[in-house]
């Protein structure tokens, strides 16, 4: 009887941890990007560090991200009031020494940047996966997205770049140029 | 039992024989429209024929890439079709996106960077320096880092990068992945030059050819470009001149089997239309050297004229009398009907132009030569001579009005046309071209897409040598910046702009500081930044170089895709050279001009389309002039010929007044004359005097009805064959064909109203 039982429990643990399965599968890099979808307009804080081979210490700036659903993402720079806007196929420069307008497409390397962080934050998979290769790492409540792009002519720019967070939430941005250049971006909890 | 071969047979055999071995083996046909062209001495001629010769707008080529609504798939296949004809040496230009240079000439111009490109006075003093790395350091720090980074430690000017800027396309069509794309999206589209000039036939169908086979078949492609359309307009004629000249000639046999009834009449009609030919081909490459497409194709639709000649004789065959005989009746008519066509194109052959001397020649030697083969030898081939039926019918009554009712139709129909506020003639010169309408649509069509470079507005300099121009393009810069400013053209580009004159290389090498100053100058620049120390030793050391550097010259580039690019805009003229500045988006032609008289600088403002239409606007009314010559030479040998100003009338009257309908009829349709126009009419002429003098031959009876029949088959035949040719997608053959058709029946139909009111006056003979 109690031999019965307990093998019933067997059963039944195993059925459970079955039923548990398809569950823990569905999260990959497109259940992970549909959670990082926004679906209304937002403002980040960011601030960001950057190594550099050329130079003996690092930059460091701050400013904010807007981004707009799905493709409408600006940067504006604190301090020397800076903005760089992206949308459609342009980037809109705005800065002291006037305006500029560069279109996206004038060298791969430009969009594949651009587009590392707007698709991401449209969690438009398909489009992400066109610039780069994908690799997930960790769980859902520490996720690191590793970006390789794609085109021989971008990788000769960008080496990589990591993307990590937790659950729903962008958090870290690490960007390895080719010359061993890094930039960290740091993005801060929505207020 | 052996017959001896009467000795004009022979001679006439063993010229034919010698005649198709010197063409097959020597004649050379050229396709050269600017051979066809007047003779110009002047500046704009010789560029403009220059231009439409070789000039970049001639080599270009236009590609559209679509069948597809997936842009990245239509930018990737523009990508590799790029890399495969960048590849192929029949292409100086690939281009689908912003300039891209090999690898190769990156290096050798970013090692002349400092000779190349403007840099402020301070630029290499500590002030300048310093302003220079702080813009770098902005650079790094910005969201986007900049694409040629790299280039930081050897170029903290960003010199070389102006370089390029200012190399780029002026105004680009729009980019999607990397790449062109017309404004709707639909198609991938690049641009290619070639090496080849655009009149170069030949080379144009390969380059075609290696498009087609470069790219891949999951896209469909478009091409266009004047070498490509050329070419293609080539294989479009060859193909219709096929069918239709098959259709021509069964149309043909099928008329004259009915005329004659003889097999053997049929083949020996065909006689001296082949000589003429052979004869024309054979004497105009003897003169001219080689034989031009256009003289070839229009220079045969005129030597149909030849093909009645043997009709006259037929008609007139008896049963009872010799061929040489019946020859002998109606030679002295036959020699005046020749002799008048020819006397019309001699005044042309010696008209300047060598288009039209050339067409003249050929159709005056061709015309001749079938008239002695009607005369020497059709009668000994026609020993036996075979029956002719010819219908008889009543003649007309008399009637007088006739000859003032024609005068009345060529008064109306000149007046109409003089008075007409429609342009009379077609000045274009595209409408020479054998280009048919679909294909013509479609260049525009690739043309407005891709934003093509419109070479047609030029300023013009001269110089003793190519560095001459050089130093003339650079001081032409900043009045040309002001136009641009002041909204008169949207941009212009100068030879200057991709290679400086070797003086100004010089004097910038002169400004160049030695390696230690600038070290010191970088040093104390550097203070407070946070540049690595000796970052910028490789700057201070390709500095130290430039000032070792030979100026470039535009020989020295010649290699290079920068260098042919120059290439295209210094040309050879006389003893020294040309440089082209193109005008893009002239918006306020009467300030350019104004400007281009009042400046103290040797240039000169042209606008090369409007030369064109002057050009062909001249070559018309030349070509009007030796027409009007002609028709005089032609009545003054019927004066001479008839010896009766009545007999001249009724000659002449009625192939006038078809003439004069023609015109005003075609007119009327809203058909502007080219010179196809013009020439078919001259042969309308040619046909029309030949009908008229032999109506004009006073014989009554038998003989007038085998006049009759003659005439008739000759007209129905040439009004059929020219009626199919009008059928033709090609303009110069639908012109001609049209034009022919229309005339022929017109003189025709009025010789015989004529006719019938002179008959009755016969004299008897």
């Amino acid at each position: 009887m109690t031999s019965g039982h307990r093998i019933e429990c067997v059963v039944l643990a195993a059925l459970l941890s079955l039923a548990c399965l398809p569950a823990a599968a569905q999260w990959d890099a497109a259940a992970l990007l549909a959670s990082l979808a926004r679906s209304g307009p937002e403002r980040i804080a960011y601030s960001e560090t950057r190594r550099l081979a050329y130079l003996d210490a690092p930059l460091t700036s701050r400013g904010e991200l807007e981004f707009r659903p799905p493709d409408w993402l600006r940067r504006s720079v604190q301090g020397s009031g800076d903005s760089y806007v992206i949308s459609d196929d342009q980037l809109h420069i705005t800065s002291g020494g006037g305006d500029r307008i560069v279109m996206l497409d004038v060298h791969p390397g430009l969009r594949a940047f651009a587009e590392s962080l707007r698709a991401t934050l449209a969690g438009d998979l398909a489009r992400l996966q066109r610039f780069f290769l994908l690799e997930l790492h960790g769980d859902e409540s520490s996720w690191r997205l590793l970006l390789r792009p794609r085109d021989s002519e971008v990788a000769a720019l960008i080496q990589s770049i990591e993307l990590s967070g937790a659950q729903a939430r962008l958090q870290r941005i690490e960007t390895r140029e080719a010359g061993g250049d890094v930039t960290v971006t740091e993005l801060q909890a929505a207020p | 039992m052996i017959r001896r071969i009467p000795p004009a047979l022979l001679l006439w055999l063993l010229l034919l024989g010698g005649g198709l071995w010197f063409i097959a083996a020597r004649v050379t046909v050229v396709s050269d429209m600017a051979q066809f062209l007047p003779r110009e001495d002047s500046l704009e001629q010789a560029l403009l024929l220059d231009a439409l010769r070789e000039g970049p707008a001639s080599r270009l080529i236009i590609v559209g890439l679509g069948g597809t609504q997936d842009a990245a798939q239509l930018a990737a296949a523009s990508r590799r079709l790029a890399e495969r004809l960048r590849d192929d040496g029949r292409f100086l230009r690939v281009a689908n996106g912003p300039l891209a240079l090999p690898a190769v000439e990156r290096e050798r111009w970013f090692a002349y960077r400092y000779l190349l490109t403007p840099s402020a006075p301070d630029a290499f003093a500590a002030t300048g320096l310093r302003r220079a790395l702080t813009s770098r350091l902005a650079e790094l720090a910005a969201p986007l880092p900049p694409l040629d980074k790299a280039y930081l430690p050897a170029d903290p000017q960003a010199a070389f990068r102006r370089l390029l800027a200012g190399w780029g396309e002026g105004n680009a069509p729009p980019l999607h992945h990397g790449v062109w794309f017309a404004a709707d999206g639909s198609l991938a589209l690049l641009l290619l030059e070639t090496r080849a000039g655009g009149l170069d036939l030949d080379a144009q169908e390969a380059a075609r050819a290696a498009v087609l086979a470069a790219v891949e078949p999951e896209v469909s492609v478009l091409l266009s470009g004047p070498g490509i359309i050329a070419a293609a307009s080539r294989d479009t004629i060859r193909d219709e001149v096929r069918w239709l000249s098959t259709l021509a000639t069964a149309v043909m046999l099928a008329i004259l089997f009915a005329a004659y009834r003889s097999l053997r009449l049929l083949l020996l009609s065909a006689l001296p239309l082949l000589t003429a030919a052979v004869a024309a081909v054979a004497v105009t490459a003897l003169v001219f050297g080689s034989v031009h497409g256009i003289t070839l194709a229009f220079g045969i639709t005129l030597l149909g004229v030849a093909i009645d000649y043997p009709l006259h004789l037929f008609s007139h065959l008896r049963e009872h009398e010799s061929a040489r005989h019946t020859l002998w009746r109606i030679w002295p008519t036959l020699r005046l009907g020749v002799l008048s066509s020819a006397v019309g194109y001699l005044a042309m052959a010696l008209s300047p132009f060598p288009g039209l001397a050339q067409l003249a020649l050929f159709t005056v030697s061709g015309l001749v030569s079938a008239a002695l083969t009607v005369r020497w030898v059709l009668p000994p081939l026609l020993s036996t001579v075979p029956e002719v039926h010819v219908p008889r019918r009543a003649g007309g009554r008399r009637s007088g009005r006739g000859l003032w009712l024609l005068s009345g139709l060529i008064a109306g129909a000149t007046a109409y046309l003089l008075a007409s506020p429609r342009s009379l003639l077609e000045t274009e010169l595209s409408a020479l071209s054998p280009v048919p309408p679909a294909v013509r649509e479609l260049d525009a069509q690739l043309r407005r897409a891709v934003g093509a470079p419109d070479v047609s507005r030029l300023v013009l300099l001269e110089g003793r040598d190519r560095e001459e121009v050089l130093q003339h393009s650079e001081a032409l810069a900043p009045a040309l910046e002001h136009l641009r400013s002041a909204d008169v053209l949207g941009g212009y580009g100068l030879p200057s702009a991709y290679l400086p004159s070797a003086a100004t290389q010089q004097a910038r090498r002169a400004g160049l500081p030695a390696a230690d100053e600038l070290a010191t100058q970088v040093a104390a620049a550097q203070q407070g930044l946070p540049f690595r120390a000796g970052l910028f030793e490789p700057f201070v050391r390709d500095v130290a170089a430039s000032r070792e550097l030979v100026p470039l010259t535009p020989e020295a580039v010649a290699d290079t895709l920068i260098g042919a690019r120059l290439a295209a805009l210094l040309r050879p003229h006389r003893d020294g050279w040309l440089g082209l500045v193109p005008l893009h988006e002239v918006r306020d032609e009467a300030a350019l001009v104004q400007w281009a008289a009042q400046s103290s600088q040797p240039l000169r403002y042209i606008n090369l389309r409007q030369a064109t239409d002057r050009l062909v606007e001249r070559f018309l009314a030349g070509a009007g002039i030796y027409l009007l010559a002609g028709l005089g030479l032609i009545l003054l040998l019927l004066w001479a010929g008839l010896r009766d100003l009545r007999r001249v009338f009724r000659v002449a009257l009625p192939v006038l007044a078809a003439v004069a309908v023609t015109a005003a009829l075609l007119h009327g349709f809203g058909v502007r004359l080219s010179l196809f126009h013009l020439v078919a009419l001259l042969l309308v002429l040619g046909l029309g005097i030949d009908y008229g003098l032999f109506f004009a031959r006073d014989d009554g009876g038998e003989e007038r009805a085998r006049t009759g029949h003659a005439v008739a088959v000759c007209a129905i035949s040439t009004a059929s064959v020219f009626a199919i040719l009008a059928l033709s997608q090609i303009p110069l053959l639908h012109a001609t064909g049209l034009t022919v058709a229309l005339g022929v029946t017109l003189s025709y139909g009025f010789a015989r109203f004529v006719r019938r009111g002179a008959a009755g006056s016969h004299r008897p003979e």
